[in-house]
């Protein structure tokens, strides 16, 4: 078992997450102490103990949308332009739709699978890619971080127990208190944010025993 | 009547055009798909991550291979 189980301050948020089954496959939106994941700049001696994504369930407005759309090429005679085109151009415009709608959902799928949190045995790193072609990574030390809480609003997050969790660094405490505003670190709709607030809290405490800091 | 089919003849012409022209620029977007899916692997590495590469090269050539058949056939 990894070192993180090993030492004094053993995690036990984590323990508790890994025999709860969280540890199965990357593809789950909360890994417990995965294998196989790595990241840029990962440091020799650092260990990914959480692997985190958006729940599944905020995929399907997308999903819902590639559904509707998928059938509109059934009814491509009903509307009075495509009508009078001929068949082989009709045809054409059927390939380029659903060619365009494949494409749409591989992106939609890539952006969620890669928008990823992870927490190391020192950091928190926050893997943002909007669309195609613009990405933004933020890291944190877990000794800087302040303050670590967790949002569940709306049904849906409440029964499926997902939320945001929003992790502050000494920084932006002193830049602004507002820390969703202040583009703190949100892990938008995970899985489980109580055990993830745990995991990290209980991160936070043994690298402040380890510093001999007193909060 | 023959006005009629005129305009029909124009109108498959247009849109004939526009698909083509779309399916190049699908085509492209496919391609930075392809660089895009290499770099995320890159930022963070998981097991799926060649899996995904391989999609993003197979969604290229296919969507190459339509692009060229609809330029040359409609």
């Amino acid at each position: 078992m990894p070192g993180v189980f090993n030492d004094d301050g053993m995690v036990g948020a984590v323990k508790k997450l890994v025999d709860e089954g969280f540890q199965k496959s990357v593809w789950c939106s909360l890994t417990a102490m995965p294998t196989g994941v790595g990241f840029e700049a990962q440091n020799d001696d650092e260990e990914v103990i959480l692997f985190l994504r958006s729940h599944p369930a905020t995929n399907l407005h997308w999903i819902a949308l590639i559904l509707i759309l998928f059938f509109i090429p059934f009814f491509w005679i009903e509307f009075p332009l495509l009508s009078n085109i001929s068949s082989l151009v009709r045809l054409a415009l059927t390939v380029f739709w659903y060619m365009g709608l494949a494409f749409f959902a591989f992106e939609q799928l890539l952006v969620w699978f890669y928008n990823v949190y992870i927490v190391t045995n020192t950091r928190v790193i926050d893997v943002d890619f909007y669309g195609l072609l613009y990405k933004n990574v933020k890291t944190a030390q877990i000794s800087r971080i302040e303050d670590v809480s967790y949002a569940q609003r709306g049904l849906f997050s409440s029964f499926l127990n997902y939320g945001n969790v929003t992790v502050e660094t000494a920084s932006e405490q002193r830049a602004d208190n507002n820390a969703e505003g202040s583009g703190a670190f949100v892990f938008e709709a995970v899985t489980n944010p109580n055990e993830v607030v745990k995991v990290i809290s209980e991160l936070i405490e043994r690298e402040d025993d380890k510093h001999g800091i007193k909060r | 009547m023959d006005q009629l089919t005129l305009a029909q003849t124009s109108l498959n012409i247009v849109v004939g055009i526009a698909i083509k022209v779309l399916m190049g620029m699908l085509t492209l977007l496919t391609l930075i798909a392809v660089r895009q899916t290499s770099l995320m692997d890159k930022v963070v590495t998981v097991p799926v991550g060649n899996w995904f590469k391989i999609v993003a090269w197979g969604f290229f050539f296919v969507s190459l291979i339509l692009t060229i058949g609809i330029i040359l056939v409609v």
